[in-house]
C-alpha cells in the first residue's frame, strides 16, 4: 500500500483550515513542511503544528498522548503496511480495538481518526464486500467519518450498502 | 427503526443488532433519538451485547451540556414502536383454546416422539459419516539463502493436528540460491482450519517469512 504523505498531511491542513505551507519529502522519508520561513519535520509534529496554528487544544493530557501514539501508529505501520498478509493483521487489529469504541480516542472524533481515515481510504476501497463485513467494526467507524463532508473532502464515499442489507436484514423495521 | 420494548433483553437485542454497523441511531450524529432511546434502556447493557454497550458508553460519555447541543433526529423509535413482546399468556378457563390437548395426551406425544428421536439417531449412527478433506499444498518461504531447509521442514512438521497428515516435500529453487518449501497435507476441512495451520507455521519466526497457500483440492 502506497500512501501518499503529503496528500494525507495536505487534507489535514484543509480539514483543520489552516494554510498547508509547502510540504515535501526530505531525507529519509520524513516529510518537512516549510512555512513562514520556519521548518518543522517530521509527520507527527507536523500535524500537532496545525492543531497548533487551528487553535485545536486538548484539555485533557492522556487524550494528547494517545493521539499522538495513534498518529506514530499511522505512519509507522499504517502507511508503511504493503501486502495483503500485513494488511489483513492491521485491520484485524483495528477491528479489535473498534468493537468497544466508537472513535479511537476518548469519546469524541480526533485527528487520529481523521489521519487513519486518510490513509485507510485506499484500502477500505479495494475490500471486497465480505471483507468489509469481516472487519464490521472497522467499516462502521470509516462510514461514519466518511459522511462528514468536511472530513471527506474530495475523496469517493466507499460503499457499504451490501454490507447494510446482509447485517440489517434479521432486523424488523 | 423499531427496537420494541428496551426493557426486555428482545429490545436491547434488536438494538445491538442495529448498532453493529451503525455508529449512532440516527444519521451519523449524536441525536436527540439516541437520548431517548438511551433513556429508554432499563440498564447498562449486557457484555453479550457488545455493540450496544459500546454506543451506551459512548453516549454515556457526554455531559449534561453537551447532551441538550444534540441536534433532534429522526422519530424516537421508542414511541413509534408499539412494544413487540406479547402480553403474557392468561391462564384464563374462559379462554377457548382451539389446539388445547389433555396433558395425557401430550405426555404419551411427547413419548412418541422421543422413541422416534432416539430411532432416528440410532439409525443415522450406524451410516457411515462421509469426512470432507481437502489436499493442501502451502509454499514456505525462508528469509533468505542461509536459512536452513532441513532444519526449517523439522519443525513445520512438528506441528501436530487432529485432522492433519503431513505428506511429501520438495525445495523448489527461487532464485538467487534461494529455496522455498513446498509441503502437501492432507486436512480434513471439519477439525482443521488452514488459516490457522498458516499462522501455526509462520510462528516459526526464525525460519519462516511467509506461507502461501499453492494449491487447494477437495478430495
Amino acid at each position: 500500500m502506497n500512501v501518499n504523505i503529503i496528500k494525507c498531511l495536505m487534507q489535514v491542513a484543509s480539514y483543520l483550515k489552516v494554510q498547508p505551507g509547502k510540504i515535501q519529502i526530505g531525507s529519509n522519508l520524513i516529510p518537512v513542511r516549510t512555512i513562514n520561513d520556519s521548518t518543522t519535520k517530521g509527520f507527527v509534529s507536523i500535524i500537532f503544528e496545525m492543531l497548533k496554528e487551528a487553535k485545536c487544544n486538548f484539555t485533557n493530557p492522556l487524550d494528547i498522548a494517545e493521539v499522538r501514539q495513534w498518529l506514530e501508529y499511522c505512519i509507522v505501520y499504517t502507511a508503511r503496511a504493503d501486502g495483503s498478509q500485513n494488511i489483513e493483521n492491521m485491520l484485524k487489529e483495528l477491528n479489535n480495538l473498534l468493537s468497544t469504541k466508537t472513535y479511537l480516542v476518548s469519546y469524541k472524533m480526533t485527528v487520529a481518526d481523521i489521519v487513519l481515515y486518510y490513509m485507510l481510504h485506499n484500502v477500505m476501497g479495494n475490500l471486497s464486500y465480505l471483507d468489509k463485513e469481516k472487519y464490521l467494526h472497522v467499516s462502521r467507524w470509516f462510514d461514519n467519518l466518511q459522511q462528514n463532508s468536511l472530513v471527506r473532502q474530495k475523496n469517493t464515499i466507499v460503499d457499504f450498502k451490501t454490507n447494510y442489507l446482509i447485517v440489517a436484514a434479521p432486523v424488523k423495521h | 427503526m423499531a427496537f420494541g420494548d428496551l426493557k426486555t433483553d428482545k429490545g436491547v437485542d434488536a438494538l445491538d443488532k442495529f448498532l453493529k454497523d451503525h455508529s449512532y441511531i440516527s444519521g451519523y450524529q449524536p441525536t436527540q433519538a439516541d437520548l431517548q432511546t438511551h433513556q429508554g434502556l432499563a440498564k447498562t447493557p449486557d457484555v453479550k451485547y457488545s455493540h450496544a454497550l459500546r454506543w451506551y458508553n459512548h453516549i454515556k460519555s457526554f455531559s449534561d451540556a453537551e447532551k441538550k447541543a444534540f441536534p433532534a433526529g429522526g422519530a424516537c423509535p421508542m414511541k413509534t414502536a408499539a412494544p413487540t413482546t406479547a402480553p403474557p399468556a392468561k391462564n384464563d378457563d374462559d379462554d377457548v383454546d382451539l389446539f388445547a390437548s389433555d396433558e395425557e395426551d401430550d405426555a404419551e406425544a411427547e413419548k412418541i416422539r422421543e422413541e422416534r428421536l432416539k430411532a432416528y439417531a440410532d439409525k443415522k449412527s450406524k451410516k457411515p459419516v462421509l469426512i470432507a478433506k481437502s489436499s493442501v499444498v502451502l509454499d514456505v518461504k525462508p528469509w533468505d539463502d542461509e536459512t536452513d531447509m532441513e532444519e526449517m521442514q523439522k519443525h513445520v512438521r512438528t506441528i501436530e493436528m487432529d485432522g492433519l497428515v503431513w505428506g511429501a516435500s520438495k525445495l523448489v529453487p527461487v532464485g538467487y540460491g534461494i529455496h522455498k518449501l513446498q509441503i502437501m497435507c492432507v486436512v480434513e476441512d471439519e477439525k482443521v482450519s488452514v488459516d490457522l495451520l498458516v499462522e501455526e507455521i509462520q510462528k516459526f519466526e526464525d525460519f519462516v517469512q511467509s506461507v502461501d497457500i499453492a494449491a487447494f483440492n477437495k478430495i
